[in-house]
Protein backbone atom coordinates (compact mmCIF):
# COMPACT_ATOMS: atom_id res chain seq x y z
CA UNK A 1 0.00 0.00 0.00
CA UNK A 2 1.43 3.54 -0.66
CA UNK A 3 2.71 4.89 2.44
CA UNK A 4 2.17 8.68 1.21
CA UNK A 5 -1.47 8.31 0.55
CA UNK A 6 -2.46 6.92 3.45
CA UNK A 7 -0.77 6.64 6.76
CA UNK A 8 -1.39 3.06 7.65
CA UNK A 9 0.17 0.62 10.76
CA UNK A 10 -0.43 -2.50 12.46
CA UNK A 11 0.94 -4.12 15.80
CA UNK A 12 0.36 -7.53 16.43
CA UNK A 13 -2.88 -8.15 18.81
CA UNK A 14 -2.21 -9.10 22.30
CA UNK A 15 -4.68 -11.96 22.82
CA UNK A 16 -4.42 -15.27 20.64
CA UNK A 17 -7.54 -14.20 19.10
CA UNK A 18 -6.26 -10.68 17.67
CA UNK A 19 -4.12 -11.02 14.53
CA UNK A 20 -3.77 -7.26 14.42
CA UNK A 21 -4.80 -3.95 15.93
CA UNK A 22 -4.59 -1.55 13.23
CA UNK A 23 -5.20 1.64 12.17
CA UNK A 24 -5.23 4.16 8.23
CA UNK A 25 -5.73 7.98 8.40
CA UNK A 26 -6.30 8.65 4.74
CA UNK A 27 -4.58 12.40 2.86
CA UNK A 28 -5.25 12.30 -0.54
CA UNK A 29 -8.46 11.07 -2.50
CA UNK A 30 -7.95 8.08 -3.96
CA UNK A 31 -9.22 4.45 -4.29
CA UNK A 32 -8.68 1.94 -1.81
CA UNK A 33 -8.34 -1.61 -2.56
CA UNK A 34 -9.35 -4.18 0.11
CA UNK A 35 -7.97 -7.71 0.29
CA UNK A 36 -9.78 -10.72 1.04
CA UNK A 37 -8.01 -11.66 3.59
CA UNK A 38 -10.56 -13.91 5.51
CA UNK A 39 -11.22 -12.12 8.72
CA UNK A 40 -13.69 -10.56 10.89
CA UNK A 41 -12.94 -7.00 12.18
CA UNK A 42 -14.06 -4.50 14.60
CA UNK A 43 -13.65 -1.04 12.64
CA UNK A 44 -13.90 2.53 14.29
CA UNK A 45 -14.21 5.22 11.54
CA UNK A 46 -13.88 8.97 12.44
CA UNK A 47 -14.79 11.36 9.29
CA UNK A 48 -14.48 15.02 9.36
CA UNK A 49 -12.74 14.65 13.00
CA UNK A 50 -16.04 14.13 14.88
CA UNK A 51 -18.45 11.57 13.09
CA UNK A 52 -17.90 8.63 14.58
CA UNK A 53 -19.05 4.80 13.57
CA UNK A 54 -18.35 1.69 14.25
CA UNK A 55 -19.09 -1.51 12.53
CA UNK A 56 -18.04 -5.25 12.03
CA UNK A 57 -16.48 -6.08 8.67
CA UNK A 58 -17.27 -9.63 8.05
CA UNK A 59 -15.03 -11.71 5.52
CA UNK A 60 -15.29 -11.50 1.76
CA UNK A 61 -13.85 -13.87 -0.73
CA UNK A 62 -13.31 -11.15 -3.42
CA UNK A 63 -11.22 -8.09 -2.97
CA UNK A 64 -13.15 -4.86 -3.49
CA UNK A 65 -13.24 -1.55 -3.96
CA UNK A 66 -13.85 0.63 -0.53
CA UNK A 67 -15.22 4.16 -0.23
CA UNK A 68 -12.60 6.43 1.89
CA UNK A 69 -12.75 10.15 2.28
CA UNK A 70 -9.46 12.06 2.78
CA UNK A 71 -9.64 13.12 6.26
CA UNK A 72 -10.74 9.75 6.95
CA UNK A 73 -9.36 7.54 10.13
CA UNK A 74 -9.92 3.96 10.88
CA UNK A 75 -8.94 2.34 13.56
CA UNK A 76 -9.66 -1.49 13.63
CA UNK A 77 -8.76 -4.69 15.50
CA UNK A 78 -8.36 -7.42 12.86
CA UNK A 79 -9.29 -10.81 14.47
CA UNK A 80 -7.58 -14.21 13.21
CA UNK A 81 -10.06 -16.66 11.32
CA UNK A 82 -12.41 -18.10 13.50
CA UNK A 83 -13.29 -15.27 15.79
CA UNK A 84 -15.29 -12.74 14.89
CA UNK A 85 -18.35 -14.18 14.20
CA UNK A 86 -19.73 -13.26 18.09
CA UNK A 87 -19.00 -9.69 17.10
CA UNK A 88 -21.91 -9.32 14.64
CA UNK A 89 -25.10 -8.70 16.06
CA UNK A 90 -24.06 -7.01 19.14
CA UNK A 91 -25.40 -3.71 18.88
CA UNK A 92 -23.86 -2.70 22.76
CA UNK A 93 -20.49 -3.37 20.97
CA UNK A 94 -21.34 -0.59 18.25
CA UNK A 95 -21.90 2.01 20.77
CA UNK A 96 -19.27 1.33 22.84
CA UNK A 97 -16.84 0.94 20.45
CA UNK A 98 -18.27 4.72 19.33
CA UNK A 99 -18.29 6.15 22.35
CA UNK A 100 -14.73 4.88 24.09
CA UNK A 101 -13.00 3.78 21.78
CA UNK A 102 -13.09 5.82 18.45
CA UNK A 103 -8.97 7.13 19.11
CA UNK A 104 -7.67 3.90 21.70
CA UNK A 105 -6.07 0.92 19.92
CA UNK A 106 -6.05 -0.21 23.41
CA UNK A 107 -9.47 0.23 24.40
CA UNK A 108 -11.16 -1.08 21.06
CA UNK A 109 -8.18 -4.38 21.57
CA UNK A 110 -9.99 -4.25 24.98
CA UNK A 111 -13.90 -4.01 23.97
CA UNK A 112 -13.23 -7.06 21.16
CA UNK A 113 -11.84 -9.42 23.69
CA UNK A 114 -14.28 -8.85 26.34
CA UNK A 115 -17.10 -9.77 23.75
CA UNK A 116 -15.57 -12.37 22.62
CA UNK A 117 -14.83 -13.90 25.67
CA UNK A 118 -18.52 -13.89 26.56
CA UNK A 119 -19.82 -15.66 23.77
CA UNK A 120 -19.41 -18.73 22.53
CA UNK A 121 -15.60 -20.50 21.87
CA UNK A 122 -15.11 -21.73 18.18
CA UNK A 123 -16.01 -25.50 18.06
CA UNK A 124 -12.90 -27.65 16.94
CA UNK A 125 -14.56 -28.77 13.49
CA UNK A 126 -13.76 -25.11 12.65
CA UNK A 127 -10.16 -24.78 14.43
CA UNK A 128 -9.18 -28.52 13.05
CA UNK A 129 -10.31 -26.92 9.42
CA UNK A 130 -8.63 -23.47 10.16
CA UNK A 131 -5.07 -25.32 11.45
CA UNK A 132 -5.26 -27.70 8.18
CA UNK A 133 -6.14 -25.26 6.12
CA UNK A 134 -3.20 -22.91 6.76
CA UNK A 135 -0.36 -26.01 7.14
CA UNK A 136 -1.71 -27.12 3.67
CA UNK A 137 -1.48 -23.50 2.20
CA UNK A 138 -5.37 -23.95 1.37
CA UNK A 139 -4.24 -27.25 -0.68
CA UNK A 140 -6.58 -29.63 1.71
CA UNK A 141 -9.15 -31.79 0.39
CA UNK A 142 -12.88 -31.16 1.23
CA UNK A 143 -14.29 -34.21 -0.34
CA UNK A 144 -13.48 -37.91 -0.10
CA UNK A 145 -11.97 -37.93 3.16
CA UNK A 146 -15.40 -36.72 5.19
CA UNK A 147 -18.72 -38.52 5.42
CA UNK A 148 -21.37 -36.29 3.93
CA UNK A 149 -23.04 -35.40 7.08
CA UNK A 150 -19.47 -34.40 8.45
CA UNK A 151 -19.04 -32.33 4.84
CA UNK A 152 -22.47 -30.75 5.55
CA UNK A 153 -21.81 -29.86 8.74
CA UNK A 154 -18.23 -28.58 7.97
CA UNK A 155 -19.71 -26.03 5.79
CA UNK A 156 -22.63 -25.01 8.09
CA UNK A 157 -19.92 -24.31 10.31
CA UNK A 158 -17.39 -22.09 8.31
CA UNK A 159 -20.90 -20.17 7.20
CA UNK A 160 -21.24 -19.85 10.93
CA UNK A 161 -18.20 -19.58 12.31
CA UNK A 162 -15.64 -17.99 9.23
CA UNK A 163 -18.37 -16.26 7.49
CA UNK A 164 -17.37 -17.78 4.23
CA UNK A 165 -17.69 -21.42 3.14
CA UNK A 166 -14.80 -23.83 3.58
CA UNK A 167 -13.92 -23.93 -0.29
CA UNK A 168 -13.63 -19.35 -0.27
CA UNK A 169 -11.61 -19.94 2.86
CA UNK A 170 -9.24 -22.32 1.27
CA UNK A 171 -8.55 -20.20 -1.86
CA UNK A 172 -7.86 -16.98 0.47
CA UNK A 173 -5.52 -19.27 2.53
CA UNK A 174 -3.52 -20.19 -1.03
CA UNK A 175 -3.23 -17.20 -2.22
CA UNK A 176 -1.88 -15.39 0.90
CA UNK A 177 1.16 -18.44 0.96
CA UNK A 178 1.23 -17.11 -2.74
CA UNK A 179 1.49 -13.72 -1.43
CA UNK A 180 4.50 -14.32 0.71
CA UNK A 181 6.35 -16.35 -1.84
CA UNK A 182 6.20 -13.70 -4.15
CA UNK A 183 7.44 -11.18 -1.83
CA UNK A 184 9.98 -13.10 -0.98
CA UNK A 185 11.20 -12.79 -4.66
CA UNK A 186 9.86 -16.60 -5.89
CA UNK A 187 9.31 -16.45 -9.74
CA UNK A 188 5.51 -17.26 -10.39
CA UNK A 189 5.72 -19.94 -12.39
CA UNK A 190 7.34 -21.75 -9.49
CA UNK A 191 4.77 -20.29 -6.74
CA UNK A 192 1.73 -21.52 -9.19
CA UNK A 193 3.74 -24.76 -9.25
CA UNK A 194 4.58 -25.16 -5.38
CA UNK A 195 0.73 -23.87 -4.33
CA UNK A 196 -1.26 -26.51 -6.89
CA UNK A 197 -2.33 -23.42 -9.25
CA UNK A 198 -3.26 -24.75 -12.77
CA UNK A 199 -0.90 -22.37 -13.89
CA UNK A 200 1.03 -18.75 -14.06
CA UNK A 201 -2.32 -17.13 -15.52
CA UNK A 202 -4.78 -18.83 -12.76
CA UNK A 203 -2.54 -17.77 -10.17
CA UNK A 204 -2.42 -13.85 -11.46
CA UNK A 205 -6.23 -14.26 -11.72
CA UNK A 206 -6.37 -15.41 -7.93
CA UNK A 207 -4.13 -12.53 -7.03
CA UNK A 208 -5.94 -9.88 -8.55
CA UNK A 209 -9.58 -11.12 -7.84
CA UNK A 210 -8.44 -12.24 -3.80
CA UNK A 211 -6.14 -9.36 -3.11
CA UNK A 212 -6.80 -6.61 -5.48
CA UNK A 213 -3.36 -6.73 -7.19
CA UNK A 214 -1.17 -7.79 -9.28
CA UNK A 215 1.44 -10.27 -8.51
CA UNK A 216 4.02 -7.40 -9.50
CA UNK A 217 2.32 -5.16 -7.31
CA UNK A 218 4.07 -7.79 -4.43
CA UNK A 219 7.20 -7.96 -5.95
CA UNK A 220 9.90 -7.01 -2.89
CA UNK A 221 10.91 -3.89 -4.80
CA UNK A 222 7.52 -2.50 -6.38
CA UNK A 223 6.37 0.82 -7.67
CA UNK A 224 3.17 0.30 -5.07
CA UNK A 225 4.45 -1.33 -2.11
CA UNK A 226 2.24 -3.29 -0.26
CA UNK A 227 1.88 -3.17 3.41
CA UNK A 228 4.76 -5.30 5.12
CA UNK A 229 3.01 -8.93 6.04
CA UNK A 230 -0.58 -7.95 7.95
CA UNK A 231 -1.27 -10.28 10.15
CA UNK A 232 -3.85 -12.65 10.26
CA UNK B 1 -9.93 -6.79 6.94
CA UNK B 2 -6.51 -6.14 4.80
CA UNK B 3 -6.40 -2.37 3.02
CA UNK B 4 -4.05 -3.79 0.04
CA UNK B 5 -3.62 -0.99 -2.09
CA UNK B 6 -4.20 3.24 -2.52
CA UNK B 7 -3.64 4.71 -5.46
CA UNK B 8 -2.37 8.25 -6.03
CA UNK B 9 -4.06 10.26 -8.77
CA UNK B 10 -2.08 9.46 -11.56
CA UNK B 11 0.38 11.62 -13.43
CA UNK B 12 -1.54 12.18 -17.38
CA UNK B 13 -0.08 14.71 -19.15
CA UNK B 14 2.73 16.99 -19.27
CA UNK B 15 1.66 19.52 -21.41
CA UNK B 16 4.09 22.27 -23.17
CA UNK B 17 2.26 25.32 -24.13
CA UNK B 18 3.81 26.39 -27.66
CA UNK B 19 3.07 28.81 -30.77
CA UNK B 20 3.45 25.79 -33.35
CA UNK B 21 1.94 22.08 -32.46
CA UNK B 22 3.43 20.87 -35.37
CA UNK B 23 6.65 21.93 -35.26
CA UNK B 24 7.25 21.08 -32.12
CA UNK B 25 5.89 17.33 -32.53
CA UNK B 26 8.07 17.67 -35.68
CA UNK B 27 11.18 19.40 -33.83
CA UNK B 28 10.96 16.23 -30.67
CA UNK B 29 10.52 13.43 -33.32
CA UNK B 30 14.02 14.97 -35.27
CA UNK B 31 15.72 15.87 -32.54
CA UNK B 32 15.25 13.25 -29.95
CA UNK B 33 13.99 10.54 -31.55
CA UNK B 34 10.30 10.64 -30.08
CA UNK B 35 7.77 8.60 -31.97
CA UNK B 36 4.36 11.04 -31.98
CA UNK B 37 1.45 9.18 -30.28
CA UNK B 38 -1.70 11.35 -31.42
CA UNK B 39 -2.37 14.77 -32.82
CA UNK B 40 -6.16 16.73 -32.49
CA UNK B 41 -7.45 16.85 -36.42
CA UNK B 42 -7.35 20.86 -35.43
CA UNK B 43 -3.69 21.20 -34.59
CA UNK B 44 -4.40 22.62 -31.54
CA UNK B 45 -2.84 19.74 -29.22
CA UNK B 46 -0.89 16.72 -30.16
CA UNK B 47 0.83 13.96 -27.73
CA UNK B 48 4.10 12.05 -28.35
CA UNK B 49 4.79 8.33 -27.39
CA UNK B 50 6.72 8.36 -23.75
CA UNK B 51 4.93 5.88 -22.08
CA UNK B 52 2.16 6.51 -19.59
CA UNK B 53 2.74 9.82 -18.89
CA UNK B 54 2.50 11.69 -22.13
CA UNK B 55 4.23 14.56 -22.92
CA UNK B 56 1.97 16.94 -25.20
CA UNK B 57 2.35 19.93 -26.67
CA UNK B 58 -1.26 22.39 -26.85
CA UNK B 59 -1.38 25.61 -29.17
CA UNK B 60 -0.84 28.97 -26.54
CA UNK B 61 -3.38 30.82 -27.73
CA UNK B 62 -6.30 28.45 -27.83
CA UNK B 63 -5.27 26.86 -24.04
CA UNK B 64 -7.99 27.60 -21.41
CA UNK B 65 -5.22 29.46 -19.75
CA UNK B 66 -4.48 31.74 -22.47
CA UNK B 67 -2.53 35.03 -20.84
CA UNK B 68 -2.02 33.44 -17.58
CA UNK B 69 1.30 32.18 -18.42
CA UNK B 70 4.92 33.38 -19.49
CA UNK B 71 5.12 32.22 -23.42
CA UNK B 72 8.14 29.70 -24.23
CA UNK B 73 10.89 31.35 -26.40
CA UNK B 74 14.09 30.63 -27.63
CA UNK B 75 15.38 34.90 -26.84
CA UNK B 76 13.83 34.74 -23.66
CA UNK B 77 15.03 32.74 -19.94
CA UNK B 78 13.88 28.93 -20.23
CA UNK B 79 10.99 28.22 -17.60
CA UNK B 80 11.73 26.99 -14.68
CA UNK B 81 11.10 23.19 -15.70
CA UNK B 82 12.54 20.81 -17.85
CA UNK B 83 11.48 17.90 -19.64
CA UNK B 84 13.96 15.16 -19.15
CA UNK B 85 14.71 11.76 -21.59
CA UNK B 86 16.65 8.95 -20.65
CA UNK B 87 18.86 7.45 -22.58
CA UNK B 88 21.38 4.99 -23.24
CA UNK B 89 24.03 7.06 -25.10
CA UNK B 90 24.04 10.96 -23.47
CA UNK B 91 26.71 11.91 -25.89
CA UNK B 92 25.01 10.54 -29.01
CA UNK B 93 21.19 12.05 -27.92
CA UNK B 94 22.52 15.16 -27.46
CA UNK B 95 24.80 15.76 -30.43
CA UNK B 96 21.83 14.33 -32.63
CA UNK B 97 19.86 17.13 -30.37
CA UNK B 98 22.13 20.35 -31.60
CA UNK B 99 22.19 19.14 -35.08
CA UNK B 100 18.76 19.28 -35.24
CA UNK B 101 18.61 22.91 -33.65
CA UNK B 102 18.59 22.69 -30.34
CA UNK B 103 20.60 25.12 -28.21
CA UNK B 104 23.19 24.27 -26.12
CA UNK B 105 22.93 25.00 -22.53
CA UNK B 106 25.32 22.09 -21.01
CA UNK B 107 28.12 19.21 -22.77
CA UNK B 108 27.33 15.81 -21.33
CA UNK B 109 28.89 15.71 -17.87
CA UNK B 110 29.45 12.81 -15.47
CA UNK B 111 27.78 13.23 -12.10
CA UNK B 112 29.20 11.96 -8.48
CA UNK B 113 25.51 9.99 -8.19
CA UNK B 114 26.37 7.86 -11.64
CA UNK B 115 24.77 9.81 -13.71
CA UNK B 116 25.64 11.48 -17.24
CA UNK B 117 23.46 14.53 -17.60
CA UNK B 118 23.13 17.12 -20.55
CA UNK B 119 20.68 19.77 -21.31
CA UNK B 120 19.65 21.73 -24.29
CA UNK B 121 16.86 23.98 -25.21
CA UNK B 122 13.73 22.79 -27.87
CA UNK B 123 12.76 24.75 -30.45
CA UNK B 124 10.63 27.23 -28.23
CA UNK B 125 13.46 27.86 -25.94
CA UNK B 126 12.36 24.93 -23.16
CA UNK B 127 14.79 22.98 -21.37
CA UNK B 128 15.13 19.49 -22.27
CA UNK B 129 17.71 17.56 -20.02
CA UNK B 130 19.59 14.18 -21.89
CA UNK B 131 20.58 11.65 -19.22
CA UNK B 132 21.47 8.54 -18.31
CA UNK B 133 19.62 6.07 -15.77
CA UNK B 134 20.84 6.71 -12.88
CA UNK B 135 23.32 3.81 -11.56
CA UNK B 136 22.73 2.29 -8.51
CA UNK B 137 25.24 1.01 -6.31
Amino acid sequence: MDAVAARYRERPGRHPAVAAVWCSATEAPGATVVAADGCFDLIVRTRDGSDVSAFVYTPVARAHDAVVAAGDRHLGVRLRPGFGAALVDHPELIRIAERDAAECPEALEALVVSALEARAHTPDIVTDFLEEARASAGAMRLTGGLAASRERELQRACRRWLGLSPKAFLRIERVWAARAEIRAGAALATVAADLGYADQAHLTREVRALLGVTPRDLRPVGILQDVAAPSR
Amino acid sequence: MTITKQTQPKLGYVIIYVPDVAGAVSFYERAFGVPPRFAHESGMYAEMETGATALAFADELSTPNHGAFESNRVDKQAAGAEVAFVVEDVRAAFDRAVSHGAAVVTEPVDKPWGQTISYVRDLNGFLVELCSAVQHG
